[in-house]
């Protein structure tokens, strides 16, 4: 039944797509894709900045992704946006763990 | 079963959140007298200029001519000359705001806030219509300098009220809470790694951080708060770093100048 529904999917997706994906169609996709992480990065960025604990590489990142985003560079700009979204995440789990473990250090 | 646990995990963190500031106070200046026994606790108020014998020497040839002393002389200045409404800043401190620096910052009950000295200088200024000034400005430099200046000899005695343990137990998790990333806590390089050398520095001890601000830093080229100092240890690890008199840092400030209890304030003071 699996299968039978992949099938399904596939072929839907085809239709949809009308089966002959042109150049321009993969590179809008591309970018849509491109703007989700850069959105994913700032909504985290953010997060970890109400928190205090936000990086500043994430913004460094994030405008490496923005420029590149805007010189039509999709690949470079893909590149920074999932590294941007990547330390933008391990800023919240830093502030995630800190939660407790900051306890550990003070003196008694 | 769950709910018991529930309560319990409630009731420990409860019991950590009212942990008594002055054991806290007791067990921080222990570590640093048993880390540098042949320190005077007293001299940690110089900073890493306590630590390293020809820093030391250099700091004081230095502070023969204090690169400070111009901002204390425009800081009396400022000080006295009245507002457009004819009151002045000596109206809203207590003694004329002079020799007062040591009870800042206070837990202030009617905004449920830690004031810092230069939130009150600001307060002041609003409370008689007159523009706030920048925290990271000169202006703000030179009076908080003169002030500090007639506080020399003080001591700290901070006070924690029931009502102010919220504030500074959100600045003593700051302190040692990792950050940046480099995951490094305040408490990483200034007790850990405290006598050690960063780059071509020295890391002084928390115990003496709070005495003698504000500061000049040849490297700042003006006299600054110390907020502007966190701003510059929070960005050096990787860390964004805090607006000035913000909450996370006024509570941090609260901690910090409690663990200074009993300390004489020196300030200002030069730094390289
Ligand atoms: C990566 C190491 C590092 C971390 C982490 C760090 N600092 Fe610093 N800090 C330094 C260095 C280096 C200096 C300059 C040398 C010195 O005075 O210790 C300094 C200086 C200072 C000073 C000035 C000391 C003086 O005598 O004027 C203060 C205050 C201070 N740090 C507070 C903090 C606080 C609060 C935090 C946490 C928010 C922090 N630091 C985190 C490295 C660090």
């Amino acid at each position: 039944m699996n299968n039978l529904m992949i099938l399904l999917l596939l072929t839907s997706t085809f239709v949809v797509s009308g089966c002959s994906e042109s150049q321009e169609s993969g590179v809008a996709a591309q970018g849509n894709e491109v703007q989700s992480l850069i959105d994913q990065a700032i909504a985290a960025d953010q997060l970890a900045q109400q928190r205090q604990h936000a990086w500043i590489i994430t913004d460094e990142l994030l405008q490496d992704a923005i420029t590149a985003q805007a010189a039509n560079d999709e690949v470079a700009a893909k590149a920074a946006a999932e590294r941007a979204l990547f330390t933008a995440n391990a800023a919240l789990a830093q502030a995630d763990k800190e939660q407790l473990a900051w306890r550990a250090r003070v003196p008694r | 079963m769950k709910f018991l646990l529930g309560v319990l995990i409630t009731l420990g963190s409860m019991g950590y959140v009212y942990a008594d500031p002055e054991s806290d106070r007791e067990a921080f200046v222990k570590f640093y007298a048993e880390r540098f026994a042949n320190v005077d606790m007293q001299d940690h108020k110089d900073g890493a200029y306590a630590l390293d014998k020809a820093k030391r020497a250099q700091w004081l040839e230095m502070e023969e001519f204090p690169p400070y002393e111009l901002a204390v002389d425009e800081g009396r200045a400022l000080f006295s000359v009245p507002f457009s409404n004819g009151e002045s800043y000596a109206s809203c401190f207590d003694h004329q705001g002079i020799g007062v620096k040591q009870q800042f910052p206070k837990f202030d009950m009617a905004s449920n806030s830690v004031i810092t000295l230069e939130l009150a200088v600001n307060q002041c200024r609003e409370a008689n219509n007159e523009p706030v000034l920048d925290y990271l400005g000169d202006e703000m430099g030179y009076i908080t300098a003169y002030m500090a200046f007639t506080s020399r000899g003080e001591h700290f005695d901070i006070q924690v009220p029931d009502a102010g343990l919220a504030a500074y137990e959100q600045g003593k998790q700051f302190f040692y809470e990792r950050r940046g990333k480099l995951d490094f806590a305040c408490s990483s390089c200034h007790m850990t790694a405290a006598g050690n050398l960063l780059r071509a520095e020295v890391l002084s001890a928390s115990v003496g951080h709070a005495t003698h601000w504000p500061a000049y830093r040849f490297k700042w080229e003006q006299v600054g708060g110390l907020h502007k100092r966190f701003i510059e240890c929070n960005e050096q690890v990787g860390a964004v770093g805090l607006a000035p008199q913000s909450e996370a840092y006024r509570n941090l400030e609260y901690f910090l100048t409690y663990m200074n209890n009993g300390m004489e304030l020196n300030g200002p003071a030069s730094r390289k």
